[in-house]
């Protein structure tokens, strides 16, 4: 079984990785896109339940063990369960009902304002998103600091300082989620997309899937 | 619900029954008895994973523009359910039980996150029926790491719990029972509602032996 959702020939998706910082309005321009916002709190709630299950002492030492738990202990089953499967079950899941692309649609896209996630909250969620489609794409809006500091700090209604602490945070994760995914991941320093020489994302951004 | 060809491991049983309680209540004296019942299966706590599933349905729920609507909702829960059927209970597809069901005591303590909780299992596992372990509370603050807590405050945490439990009961009276392990410590016959809620039959004689077994792992 391929470890992705949905392999080739589906509408491959873009994820779009950004904060309140962001002018998403850039998104608007792009040819064929069908995107969805605010699932954040949705995502990160399937990717927890992956990690409870993954993650949790008795269930994952007991089913380490590999021994018949019986109906007189506490984890009954535990070595039964099967985290690798609920993942699978869960990409599979956001494909279908998460960034649920109507039918036609072209290129299906979900934006994440992030949420705060910490670094593993947010590794956790983009590697659950990743798996439900082979050929799905994560794009990190990175814009400049100063004016996404001061629209974020507006949005939010917090100090520029803080707006800025927040972007920083957020922001430094595009190398590690870089590294993470590879190819598959591309930066959009944020403005001016298309006009970038960066060749491979701008066949991303205007690719119709 | 017609989904039996899109959601088969959630449909195979033909109802659910989820033991709610809190730790060192003897609800597992409860998990052992139901698993002697013919027709029956029933699992032990799974890391609140069905509470991060929940929290996704309600999370879609809040965001979902009213033209995806209730069957998107539906059809969102229905998948997640039996994605938790599937990886985590586990039940033999060669051997389905008729009445499946886990033990918990990761409950949420605040009364609106504690209802959302129940009202998801409710509304997306066919048949799904709730049984409100309690104990003493005094008695259960003596136990194991309870007792190196404040004993008042751990009272008054489990006094709660019961409060939560008996609230959602009065509000959905058809949802399940109240099982009390002081009443049927005392007098097998209170386990009676306990098997009727799972459509098993109830022998006195049989239950007391399975009783008085299970006990002796708690006691």
């Amino acid at each position: 079984m391929s470890r992705f959702a949905q392999p080739s020939g589906h509408p491959s998706p873009l994820f779009f990785i950004g904060h309140d910082g962001v002018d998403t309005s850039p998104l608007a321009d792009l040819p064929g896109l069908f995107l969805r916002d605010g699932r954040d709190r949705m995502i990160a709630a399937l990717s927890a339940a992956c990690h409870q299950l993954e993650e949790t002492g008795p269930l994952a030492g007991l089913r380490a063990a590999g021994q018949p738990t019986t109906p007189a202990q506490p984890w009954f089953g535990a070595e039964r369960t099967d985290p690798e499967r609920l993942r699978a079950r869960l990409a599979s899941l956001i494909h279908a009902h998460v960034i649920d692309p109507p039918p036609g649609t072209r290129r299906p896209a979900l934006l994440s304002r992030q949420i705060f996630w910490t670094w593993e909250e947010c590794r956790a969620a983009t590697e659950l998103m990743m798996q439900s489609h082979a050929e799905a794409r994560l794009v990190l809006l990175c814009p400049e600091t100063k004016p996404a500091s001061a629209l974020f700090s507006e949005r939010r209604d917090w100090s520029v300082d803080a707006a800025h602490r927040a972007i920083a945070t957020m922001q430094s994760y595009a190398k590690p989620l870089r590294k993470q995914f590879g190819a598959r991941c591309l930066i959009w320093q944020m403005p001016g997309h298309v006009a970038t020489p960066d060749a491979g994302l701008r066949q991303t951004l205007m690719a119709e899937s | 619900m017609s989904g039996a060809v899109y959601y088969p491991h959630l449909n195979r049983p033909e109802a659910y029954l989820i033991v709610v309680s809190y730790g060192l209540s003897g609800d597992l004296v409860v998990q052992r008895l139901l698993n002697g019942a013919d027709g029956v299966l029933m699992r032990g706590e799974n890391g609140d994973t069905l509470g991060a599933l929940s929290d996704s349905w309600h999370e879609a729920a809040s965001v979902a523009p009213a033209a995806e609507g209730f069957m998107w909702l539906n059809r969102l829960g229905w998948a997640l359910a039996d994605s938790f059927v599937e990886t985590v209970l586990t039940p033999d597809p060669t051997q389905p039980p008729l009445v499946l069901g886990f033990r918990e005591i990761r409950w949420p303590e605040n009364p609106v996150a504690f209802r959302q909780r129940l009202d998801f299992i409710a509304g997306f596992f066919p048949g799904a029926r709730f049984v409100f372990h309690t104990r003493n509370p005094a008695d259960v603050a003596q136990i194991g790491w309870w007792a190196e807590q404040d004993a008042d405050q751990v009272i008054a945490q489990l006094e709660a719990r019961d409060s939560l439990f008996a609230a959602y009961l009065r509000d959905h009276p058809d949802r399940g029972i109240r099982l009390h392990f002081d009443d049927y410590r005392q007098d097998p016959e209170a386990l009676r509602p306990l098997y009727d809620l799972a459509g098993a039959p109830f022998d006195p004689e049989r239950v007391a032996q399975d009783l008085a077994a299970a006990l002796e792992g708690v006691e």
